[in-house]
């Protein structure tokens, strides 16, 4: 039987999770997923972690007590560095060790320390290694990377045409396996969906009749978590409001902002959360921002008051600080909503 | 220019030798109060933490005393002190409207020439000159630094109670008065002498308690409540982990020369937490294990409410304190702490502290 990696569905999967299963899968390994985050999970988490910790921090580890019977290995990365300019969190930095203490009665884990500031080769080295550990030999072991970082490559293109993590998913898992498969048919089928995925994420993000443009920036595990937010994109989509992410902006672009930044934040998420608010305001992409924190959240509390205070010196852009935890309830989420959107409509002249 | 900078602990009275040193005028950072937290809640985001808070405080009140200039260091993370002067400075000028400027020192990485010109630039006074303040201001720290190490040990064993408390406070004004590399020393021994011959309760063993966590929390006893004194009096030997002179050579001068300092303590550390996880994250998990070692009867550890780096070491603490068999306490401290119920706290830790060594001293005395 195939070995299982488990993999929790939170923190940084939204970004990596295509890449970590093409490379898990292949190697030959079966991958698991833990469900979406749900009121067990939650509760889970809230019983593991201590009581300072964040709410995806509370998460990540209900979901890792969720696989803990239904994977031979766990895979829960130490991500110290993903660009040239800044680190992670520090709860990311410390994330196997506060699993192992938090978390009773799991399966080994595979915790390789992801950091490119290493050196070019260092990423290479730390995925070769846990091939290793699962009995793979070199070469299977890099080209699963490279195909890995193809499918990561082609995921992040897919964010960046403005499709949302959980549909982006199943088109890469198509397009991986029409690389696979030698027949053209299944080719030119994965290149069909996700065409018109790409179609109908334009037309559903794009403003519709009086309808306001809204940033909606955190991180992704915020941003996307459905649960933790209370189905805030879905809320806003009825409103009438067109979405942007950080992640619909091609990296190259949110990169180019960074000159805008005095001194750069120390965490990887908090710039990217900052540049992309800087790309929305040049390219005057936006009525509002909506910035999505965790209670307690330790770098938010920089990038909510720099938000905000760019907010008000851009042309006092209307700026909504939403603060998430295991207590918020969806009716208070929604109220806050309809108030910020009609706010903006009103601002514009418009009519509900 | 009229100078602050953050008020720590006993720290202000070298900072300030140091700025009169280069020739400026210095508004002395007031010792934080209840307004001072009071007026940086009101500005600070809610989710910074209590250092950012009270430093913010600081800075507004120094301010309002005539100050246009803030001194104060950087960092590169991945705590967010490293943050603090770029976010202060923002919310003083954007939002407060203060015409205020602020120097940030950034730790010695590389840029050396740019550190160089800025010192140049504050420096208006000879460099022989500003050396001998420098220089003053050092011995200043090192004389503050032993008063307060002495106060630890000598505080549980008084005979009356406030005493030690009393003799470091006139220390550290006679240290505070010294305008010389001889009369900081000689105010130092005396601080000593004094110490030496307070009346003391000879046969009582204290309880040894190591204080560990946040560096600013550890200093300042405001912001902790005084925990070290309350600790002392209730008749505890406190090793603070912190001390400002060894952490500025274990950080600047020892590390550049890869020699021993707090090595050892990342060395302990790394069976629990290999990874700096930025702050005093993992100097905390280090310290823990070095204190259990060295046969202390538990730990404190002292944390602003959010400080990230600490809830990493919160989380991985238990596996210590099972493994190496010893009690630890986590104080989370943030505006809304009050001083009875950490007291309460502290009374109960040490009521188990005293429980545990007597029943170790029993089964200790069965087996032999």
């Amino acid at each position: 039987m195939a070995i299982r990696i488990g993999i929790p569905r939170a923190l940084a999967y939204y970004s990596f999770f295509p890449q970590w299963k093409t490379f898990f899968e292949e190697l030959g390994a079966e991958v698991v997923l833990s469900p979406p985050t749900n009121k067990h999970i939650v509760n889970e988490g809230i019983r593991d972690t201590v009581t300072d910790a964040c709410i995806p921090i509370k998460v990540y580890h209900g979901h890792v007590a969720s696989l803990a019977d239904k994977a031979d290995y766990l895979f829960v990365p130490r991500i110290a560095g993903l660009d040239a300019d800044a680190t992670l969190c520090p709860k990311f930095l410390g994330l196997p060790e506060m699993i192992r203490a938090s978390v009773k009665g799991i399966p080994p884990l595979l915790s390789p320390r992801l950091d490119v500031r290493d050196g070019r080769f260092a990423p290479v080295k730390a995925w070769i290694k846990t091939a290793s550990l699962l009995g793979a030999g070199y070469r299977q072991a890099l080209s699963a990377y490279r195909k890995s970082v193809k499918a990561g490559q082609y995921y992040e293109g897919l964010l960046a045409s403005r499709i949302l993590p959980e549909e982006a998913m199943p088109l890469v898992d198509k397009w991986t396996a029409s690389l696979r498969s030698e027949e053209k048919a299944r080719r030119s089928d994965a290149r069909r969906s996700t065409a018109s995925a790409r179609a109908s994420s334009a037309q559903t993000l794009e403003p519709h009749n009086s309808g306001i443009r809204l940033a909606v920036v955190g991180y992704p595990y915020m941003i996307y978590d459905d649960f933790i937010n209370c189905g805030l994109l879905n809320a806003l989509k009825r409103l009438g409001a067109a979405i942007v992410t950080p992640e619909m902006i091609p990296a190259r672009e949110r990169q180019a902002q960074a000159k805008k930044q005095p001194k750069y934040l120390f965490w990887y998420y908090s710039n990217q959360v900052m540049r992309a608010v800087y790309y929305f305001f040049q390219e005057n992409m936006v009525d509002g921002v909506i910035h999505l924190t965790a209670f307690a959240c330790g770098p938010d509390a920089m990038v909510d008051k720099l938000l905000e205070l760019d907010c008000h010196k851009h042309g006092r852009i209307p700026y909504l600080s939403l603060c998430l935890d295991e207590h918020t309830g969806r009716a208070g989420i929604i109220t806050r909503l309809e108030a910020f959107t009609d706010m903006l409509v009103r601002k514009r002249g418009g009519k509900r | 220019m009229k100078i602050t900078f953050p008020h720590m602990g006993t720290s202000w009275i070298a900072f300030k030798t140091l700025v009169e040193g280069m020739g400026h005028e210095v508004v002395l950072p007031p010792p934080p109060t209840k307004r001072t937290l009071d007026l940086g809640t009101k500005y600070a985001p809610e989710f910074a933490c209590l250092p950012f808070k009270v430093l913010l405080g600081t800075y507004l009140e120094a301010l309002e005393m005539g100050a246009d200039t803030i001194i104060s260091s950087g960092g590169v993370g991945p705590c967010r002190a490293g943050y603090y002067t770029q976010l202060q400075g923002r919310i003083l000028k954007e939002q407060l409207g203060y015409d205020v400027r602020v120097i940030t020192f950034e730790p010695l990485q590389g840029n050396l020439f740019k550190t160089y010109r800025m010192i140049r630039e504050l420096v208006n006074v000879s460099f022989q000159k500003f050396a001998a303040c420098a220089w003053l201001a050092w011995q200043k720290l090192l004389a503050l630094d032993a008063l307060e190490r002495e106060s630890h040990r000598v505080r549980p064993l008084e005979a009356k109670k406030g005493a030690t408390s009393r003799i470091l406070s006139r220390g550290i004004a006679a240290i505070d008065q010294a305008d010389s590399v001889k009369g900081v020393k000689n105010a130092a021994a005396s601080g000593l002498e004094q110490f030496r011959e307070m009346p003391k309760d000879h046969d009582y063993e204290p309880l040894r308690v190591g204080v560990i966590g946040e560096i600013y929390v550890v200093l300042e006893p405001f912001v902790n409540l005084d925990v070290v004194e309350t600790l002392g009096h209730m008749g505890v030997y406190v090793d603070r982990s912190i001390f400002l002179t060894d952490w500025a050579v274990d950080n600047t001068f020892l590390d550049a020369l890869r020699m021993e300092g707090e090595r050892s303590i990342k060395k302990a550390a790394r069976p629990y937490l290999p990874e700096l996880v930025g702050g005093h994250g993992q100097n905390s998990i280090g310290e823990t294990v070095l204190y259990a070692k060295k046969g202390f009867d538990g730990v404190v550890q002292l944390a602003p409410f959010t400080c990230i780096p600490e809830i990493v070491a919160k989380s991985i603490i238990p596996e210590v304190s099972k493994g190496l068999n010893i009690p630890v306490l986590t104080l989370m401290l943030d505006e809304q702490t009050g001083k009875a119920g950490t007291a309460t706290r502290l009374e109960a830790f040490v009521d188990l502290l005293r429980m545990r060594r007597s029943k170790l001293a029993m089964t200790r005395g069965e087996t032999a």
